[in-house]
């Protein structure tokens, strides 16, 4: 029996035991009240243009028109977005009268290269002219109208919180900014407003309502580079800015923080004072390569601090005060491996981290359980504990049930023993390592950590684990020019 | 200390080094009287694109350090000035030991075989890249197809009857510098 029949066979087995709606809570990789991304892999040089339109519109992206302007005649929705090439875009630029001489072959080929060089990127990273089209880069504000990807998700919510973040605000979700009101990035209001989207918007200014798509025009007798030009050029082609997203998810943007708010509020300082020294200093690719790496940094920071005080919480049931919050302590060997001494510390620096990694997975694991529990009890149910923005009372409240600091506790620790019991009966068969982790209650008496690890251990730990890496991995930009070098094996 | 006419040999020889940094087509080196500089694409592509600066724009200073009376001092670094069209402005790159040196010996032809030697490039890139800016407009392309061909791309304002209007040309470069 393969693996992935193995998972799909404990899951219904997890599902008849907690219910379709609650295991639909539990049995995932993320908690996005402590961590508001999804763990598994992103590409953050993807994020800013989502970033640009949540700015300006105040809520999620939707559907732009992207593929109706470029991609071609296909049978399926599939092999439509296969058109959208390089090569495509440029022909249907080439023809527009913004652009001259670009007849033959040859010039199309460097219009496509120079779409290549600055505005487009194609699926996978792939080389040549021949791929789908598959992200934006952030050369000007305008690249936020190109609905690239095509579903804002595939960013795993990354600029959702990047927004929440920077726009630093009270509320459950980031609402449009009211006029007047201080803050260095304003949501739904102008272009000066907002430190990010002032300096990227050269040239473009908005001629009608806040809230119209087509509002935002280009003055034809500004000044801008041959990059930003052409990404002009390929925005107006699309008519307008993507629509707000509808259906599911819901327009919203989440005003969720991650837990590690010191990590979060530097992420929004670094970013603020980044932009407002450097934007008109360092000439343009050069900034948002350096803008990148600076989220790059602050993104690390931010994962590691959580990974860092949910162990703690692990341990004491308690979220660390702001002056207590600390990253993972991580030494990193710049000699290039030439003294060996370095090397090592690093190495077993590594490693350290490599064992909370394996072990993160369960943390995360304990507090969908008790969450989950803790919502769905009527008593508790009428609690009204904050969660956003930050979730920090909730999780102490979580510990507080963990650790049995809270009459509620005995009901809730006695409810999940009972349902650790159910799960081991029901796994005796097929699973019986995750049966006997269930069981052993001399071992690890809390239910909680009992249940915690069986479900990973169905989930696939080991899957688990390299999501959180991969996660690192995209937020460290590995193996950009503008991250760090993969390590050698 | 070298003359002026020494000191622009050495100034061309070090523009020449930065010119082979990047992968350039041996048609943008053989122009004559202008430094290209290449445009580092976001993905690599078939077509190199880069911008021509006049080599006289270029000028070489020693970093002497101030007179001490009784004491002789040797300048520890070179500072590699070039001058904007403006008449104005000017970047400075300062030339330690190993930049000057690996730059005279990618201006003779040796290759880079060393990743430890990205730090030393550091600030060279971003003064490349502040030069290249000064160009936003223009950018001249090679493109394999045409491989005898070289390319100028540029951004052109004029007035139409409906008010100011921005194109994107492009045309075929004859041979020869183009300043």
């Amino acid at each position: 029996m393969s693996r992935s029949r193995e998972s799909a066979t404990a899951k219904s087995i997890v599902d008849d035991v907690f219910g379709r709606a609650r295991s639909r809570e539990i049995w995932t990789a993320n908690y996005d009240k402590a961590l508001p991304v999804s763990v598994q892999d992103f590409d953050l040089t993807a994020v800013l243009p989502a970033v640009f339109y949540m700015f300006r519109f105040g809520h999620r992206r939707g559907k732009g028109n992207f593929l109706q302007t470029f991609a071609g005649e296909a049978a399926t929705s599939r092999e439509r977005k296969r058109t959208a090439t390089i090569e495509r875009v440029a022909s249907v630029l080439a023809q527009s009268s913004d652009f001259t001489g670009f007849d033959d072959e040859t010039s199309q080929a460097i219009l496509g290269d120079l779409l290549l060089c600055f505005c487009l990127e194609n699926s996978k990273r792939a080389l040549g002219r021949q791929e789908q089209v598959q992200r934006v880069a952030p050369a000007h504000y305008t690249a936020s109208w190109v609905d690239l990807p095509e579903s804002v998700a595939n960013l795993r919510f990354v600029p959702e919180m990047m927004v929440a973040m920077l726009a630093d605000q009270k509320g459950e979700f980031v609402e449009p900014n009211r006029n007047g009101e201080r803050t260095w990035f304003a949501v739904g209001r102008g272009f000066e407003d907002n430190v990010l989207l002032s300096a990227f918007h050269q040239g473009v200014a908005r001629e009608g309502p806040l809230s119209d798509r087509t509002a935002d025009r280009f003055r034809e007798e500004a000044s801008v580079g041959l990059d930003q030009l052409l990404m002009i050029r390929l925005a107006q082609r699309l008519g307008a800015a993507p629509d707000k997203l509808r259906g599911g998810e819901g327009e919203k943007v989440s005003n969720q923080r991650p837990v590690a708010e010191v990590a979060a509020q530097h992420f929004s300082e670094d970013i603020r004072r980044f932009v407002r020294t450097y934007a008109t200093i360092i000439p343009r690719h050069a900034f948002v390569e350096l803008l990148e790496a600076c989220m790059a940094i602050g993104l690390t920071t931010i994962i590691t601090s959580t990974i860092e005080l949910l162990f703690v919480w692990s341990e004491t049931g308690e979220i660390q005060k702001r002056n207590e919050q600390r990253p993972t302590p991580l030494f990193v060997d710049c000699s290039n491996g030439i003294d060996r001494n370095l090397r090592a510390v690093a190495e077993q620096s590594s490693d350290d981290l490599m064992r909370r990694i394996e072990h993160f997975p369960v943390v995360l694991m304990a507090l969908r359980l008790l969450d989950v529990s803790a919502r769905f009890d009527p008593a508790l149910k009428k609690l009204t504990i904050p969660v956003r923005p930050y979730v920090i009372e909730w999780l102490n409240f979580l510990g507080d049930l963990l650790f049995k600091r809270r009459d509620e506790a005995e009901l809730i620790l006695h409810g999940l023993d009972a349902k650790a019991l159910e799960l081991a009966e029901r796994l005796e068969e097929d699973y019986p390592d995750a049966a006997g982790v269930l069981k052993n209650d001399n071992a690890q008496p809390n239910a909680v950590w009992r249940l915690a690890e069986a479900l990973t251990f169905l989930q696939g730990r080991k899957n688990a684990q390299n999501n959180i890496v991969a996660l690192l991995d995209s937020a460290l930009l590995v193996d950009r020019p503008n991250g760090f070098p993969h390590a050698e094996q | 200390m070298a003359d002026d006419r020494e000191l622009s040999e050495v100034c061309a020889l070090l523009c020449k080094g930065i010119s082979r940094l990047e992968d350039l087509p041996p048609q943008a080196l053989e122009r004559v009287g202008v430094v290209p500089l290449r445009v580092t694409p976001r993905t690599p592509t078939e077509t190199a694109f880069w911008v021509e600066k006049p080599l006289s724009a270029f000028q070489l200073e020693a970093d002497l350090p101030a007179d001490v009376e009784g004491i002789d001092w040797l300048h520890r670094q070179a500072v590699l000035v070039y001058r904007y069209r403006n008449g104005k402005d000017e970047e400075r790159l300062r030339l330690g030991a190993e930049l000057f040196h690996l730059l005279l010996e990618l201006a003779d032809g040796y290759q880079l075989g060393d990743v430890s030697t990205d730090d030393t490039f550091a600030h060279l890139s971003i003064f490349v890249q502040r030069l290249v800016r000064e160009d936003e407009r223009t950018l001249l392309a090679w493109n394999p197809m045409q491989d005898e061909a070289i390319y100028r791309i540029r951004a052109e304002l004029s007035v139409t009857e409906i008010g100011p209007c921005q194109r994107m040309l492009i045309s075929r470069l004859g041979s020869g510098a183009e300043q």
